[in-house]
């Protein structure tokens, strides 16, 4: 697309018949710093090579050129095109930031966006970004977004901008800032002294300046029209007879020499014309293939060297492009003179590239061909590529222009157009897409199949665990009634191997969010083995999930090492970017929380949300890493905090049942910390009966002093063998329990088998959950450990707001010293407050003492007064 | 400057005028809207009938109102 001219900046070659423009060049030497240079004019204006010339008059600056085509409405493609267009005049750059564009190809987001413009900021010395043809897109939140993100580049950035017409974009501010220079349709108009040099140049002859002035006044300057002008002017014996018949006649400018210039070239001229026209680019061997003939190579030098707006795209002559008006009305005109031509051609172009491998290039020729078989047979060969790199928003385009321009388009189209809807995480338009499938009558049981298999997964995007269990219930109960043959393949990554996987998978999933832990590891782990694991993506989702489950169970050692290697898996595959590889980074967050370890957990959930924050669709995800953010700000930050990620809606309409539990357990636990028996309890009156927040109900009893409930909870919760996280969580709260009714050895036993159970595992974080079990543990030297004495060193942030305040003393208070402290706002005097205590007021006037040198204040109000700051009151 | 009156389906409210910069509504007969503003030239009207497009308002009629 362009070509190296200085040192690491790339230039689009200069066209041979350029005039020198000087006025028009200094209005865009104008734009300033962080300014915007928009060239609006019609086509043909010069638009494009005016900006050529102004960068090629600027070898001090580094740019950036990116051409756009209808590719680009793919905003995947736009960002992937314009970080290389960069990195091209500025190495260095980090291109993964394209993983953070909106998944569907929709808008670029605020996420890139903002991520985009640091990136430009690190550039030294700047950079010049031209965006030539912006009218191509018809994408209207990438138009939008580009809007927002043009006008507020950094300060060493300007941006050159060329449309055939006015973008839909606030320019206010930018104009009141002095920061945009507009050049129009009027600007770009040549001139007499311009008109009369680009007619030499052309045509190789120098012309009266009244003749030229009858060509400028006809033409209104157009330089597109002067130009045709001039080819027409190299064939012409009798110019004067041409200038006089030009400037006579009523028929449009265009449609007059147009038909001129092409009429005037040879036969074959013509022909090669007609046909080349069809290509995006031109090169001597397509050329050869879609014409037939050999000359190709001699071919583009004859029309290059008459100006036949023959854009060349690299410095070597070899990839040229026509002028995109000169190619549309080449075009029409082979359709509306001979279709049958114009589909042979794109048949032709078509073959060519497939036999060069360049299937992608390929697929939007048979489409214009109406090869709509043969284009579709290439999507489920080729689409898997799109669908790694992201680009599903291009699948999505071109399924639906089968689908729509041919009525009797197979089921498997529909299939491949709902797979495309998915990965472009379009949740309604893939619902809607499956319930237009499967209302077919011709369906076959291996496409119902494979619909229903795509519909499951879903599961991730708001379909409730019910529906997508039993919709991969229903595909893993066809499946031995199934031929190899008769199912669908998608994208290339479907068929019966494939759609075995992803029921499998969905149904896990379906169980996993509905609080069935057993059943959906079990159901995971039978899944890698099967034949569909040879595509690597499932084989991440897998083992991320797998790893996810673990966790949740507290078997983070194993979690751990999933994680880990469905995480390597993808990095060795680079498919680091792929939203599969969310489940393991949520997993290793898990993990690192249990261990008490905010920053790699922290590391983990923001790697988790990159993989998915651009696919907005994807709600149950967002309701995971919620989970995840409360707990990482208990440690990081406090209490409050964490109420707050806590309260906040969840983002999907069904939240699943696992997360609600989870959730409101640590609130409750939160609330108790804070004091707020009463909303804690309010919460547990809210909950349902099932599944039972047993761990809660307990915790608000002790809570309460209410030993014997709590008892009689702990007696009713009996976990299961395999979730070592419920089983700690139940010991630690038996031991409280036990301490509260009086017997403090057996209290000691029960936390002894808790840290025995939990030290394999390195499992701290439920130590965290229950206040009373540490303060047993901080009196029982005995059973100190390194994983007890971390814990009980970062009760500095404990879920307890007191239990905090106390650990930020450099040495906590006693019990019986919290006890006093609590009577020292009230108005007891001394006497009588010892006399509550059943203690003597010597000893009361000790502990008072102590209180006063721990807190570090001189008196009673001053201990009131600090107790409250921290919390302790 | 030049004068275009564009004739819309169904009545447009303050979303499509905020939009289109330069135009306002000049009647509003049964059921359309008449547009009516000054463009600089043809690229700026293409800019505007593509932001009625891209807001999903139909066209019925566009022409230019030659100054009287």
């Amino acid at each position: 697309m362009a070509s190296s001219t200085d040192a690491g900046t790339l230039r689009p070659p200069l066209p041979r018949d350029a005039v020198p423009r000087p006025r028009l060049v200094r209005r865009l030497d104008q734009v300033s710093a962080a300014g915007v240079g928009l060239i609006v004019a019609s086509a043909g204006s010069g638009k494009s090579v005016l900006l050529q010339q102004w960068v090629h008059g600027r070898l001090d600056l580094r740019v950036a050129w990116l051409s756009l085509t209808s590719r680009h409405d793919d905003s995947v493609v736009f960002a992937r095109d314009l970080l290389s267009a960069i990195e091209a005049s500025a190495p260095g750059l980090d291109a993964s930031i394209v993983q953070l564009v909106k998944s569907g190809g929709a808008a670029l987001g605020a996420p890139f966006i903002e991520a985009f413009r640091a990136q430009l900021e690190a550039i030294p010395d700047g950079i010049v970004i031209v965006l030539e043809d912006l009218h191509t897109l018809t994408n209207a939140d990438l138009v939008e977004d580009l809007g927002k993100l043009i006008p507020a580049l950094p300060v060493t950035v300007r941006a050159m901008v060329s449309t055939r017409r006015d973008l839909p974009w606030n320019l206010r501010q930018l104009r009141l800032d002095r920061r945009l220079i507009e050049l129009r349709g009027a600007d770009l108009a040549f001139d007499v002294d311009e008109a009369s040099d680009l007619v030499a140049a052309v045509s190789g002859r120098e012309l009266a300046d009244g003749q030229i002035a009858t060509l400028v006044d006809r033409t209104d300057g157009w330089a597109a029209g002067l130009q045709l002008a001039a080819i027409t002017l190299q064939n012409t014996p009798d110019v004067a007879a041409f200038i006089e018949s030009f400037g006579g006649t009523d028929r449009l400018v265009a449609d007059y020499l147009l038909q001129e210039v092409i009429e005037q070239q040879g036969p074959d001229v013509q022909q090669f014309l007609l046909r080349t026209s069809v290509l995006d680019e031109l090169t001597a061997d397509l050329c050869d293939a879609v014409t037939g003939s050999g000359n190709a190579h001699a071919m583009l030098g004859r029309l290059a060297e008459r100006s036949l707006f023959l854009i060349p795209l690299d410095g070597s002559g070899e990839r040229f492009r026509y002028h995109h008006l000169f190619a549309d009305v080449l075009a029409s005109r082979l359709r509306s003179t001979d279709p049958a031509a114009a589909a042979e051609t794109h048949t032709a172009a078509a073959q060519w590239l497939i036999d060069h491998g360049r299937e992608e290039q390929a697929i939007p020729h048979l489409i214009a061909a109406g090869e709509h078989d043969q284009a579709f047979k290439c999507i489920t060969h080729i689409g898997h590529r799109l669908f790694e790199r992201g680009e599903a928003a291009t699948l999505v385009r071109w399924l639906a222009q089968i689908e729509n321009s041919s009525p009797t388009a197979p089921a498997a189209v529909g299939i491949n157009l709902l797979a495309a809807y998915i990965t472009a995480d379009q949740g309604p338009a893939a619902a809607e897409t499956y319930r237009r499938v499967t209302r077919r009558t011709d369906l076959t049981t291996g496409e119902r199949a494979a619909s229903d298999a795509l519909y499951a997964i879903l599961v991730y995007r708001d379909l409730p665990p019910d529906v997508a269990l039993k919709t991969a219930n229903d595909v893993l109960d066809a499946i031995p009634l199934l031929v190899r043959d008769d199912v669908s393949d998608f994208l290339g990554i479907g068929g019966l191997d494939s759609i075995q996987v992803m029921a499998e998978y969905s149904a896990a999933i379906a169980r996993f969010l509905q609080g069935d832990l057993h059943d959906s590891a079990d159901t995971l782990e039978r899944a890698l083995s099967l034949p569909g694991m040879r595509y690597p993506v499932w084989r991440i989702y897998t083992l991320g999930s797998l790893a996810l489950i673990r966790a949740w169970v507290g078997r983070d050692t194993e979690a751990l090492q999933l994680a880990d290697a469905a995480i390597d898996a993808a990095r060795t595959l680079e498919l680091a970017a792929h939203p599969g590889v969310t489940h393991a980074h949520m997993a290793a967050a898990l993990v690192y929380l249990d261990r008490l370890d905010p920053d790699r957990a922290a590391a983990h959930l923001s790697q988790s949300k990159l993989q998915n924050q651009r696919r907005t669709s994807s709600v149950v995800y967002f309701d995971f890493q919620r989970s995840l953010d409360a707990r990482l700000a208990v440690l990081a930050e406090g209490p409050a905090p964490a109420l707050a990620i806590l309260r906040a809606p969840a983002a999907s309409a069904h939240e699943p049942d696992l997360l609600v539990q989870t959730n409101r357990d640590l609130q409750i636990r939160l609330l108790i910390g804070q004091g707020q028996v009463e909303e804690a309890g309010a919460l547990l009156d809210n909950a349902p009966d099932a599944p039972e927040p047993v761990a809660a109900r307990a915790d608000l009893a002790l809570a309460k002093d209410d030993v014997a409930a709590a008892r009689a909870l702990l007696g009713r919760w009996d976990p299961t063998p395999h979730d070592l996280r419920s089983i700690i969580r139940h010991l630690l709260r038996t031991g409280a329990v036990t301490d509260a009714e009086g017997d403090h050895r057996a209290a000691k036993d029960w936390l002894r088998t808790a840290v025995a159970r939990a030290e394999p595992e390195q499992l701290r974080w439920p130590f965290l959950e229950v206040p009373a079990a540490l303060r047993i543990l901080q009196r029982a030297p005995q059973l100190h450990s390194p994983l007890v004495n971390e814990v009980l060193l970062r009760a500095a942030t404990n879920l307890d707001g007191a239990a905090r305040a106390q650990a930020s003393l450099i040495e906590s208070l006693t019990d019986r010293e919290l006890a006093v402290l609590e009577y020292l706002p009230g108005r007891l005097k001394n006497q009588e407050i010892a006399a509550e205590l059943y203690v003597s007021v010597n000893t009361l006037k000790s502990h008072l003492r102590n209180i006063y040198r721990k807190l570090d204040v001189a008196d009673r109000d001053e201990a009131v007064a600090k107790a409250t700051a921290l919390g302790l009151l | 400057m030049t004068r275009y009156e564009i004739t819309v389906e169904g009545t447009v409210g303050s979303v499509v005028v905020a939009a289109l910069e330069g135009f306002e509504v000049a009647s509003a007969p049964a059921g359309r809207s008449r547009l009516v503003g000054d463009v600089v030239d043809q690229a700026a009207l293409q800019g505007a009938l593509h932001q009625l497009s891209d807001l999903k308002v139909d066209i019925i009629d566009v022409h230019r109102v030659d100054d009287p």
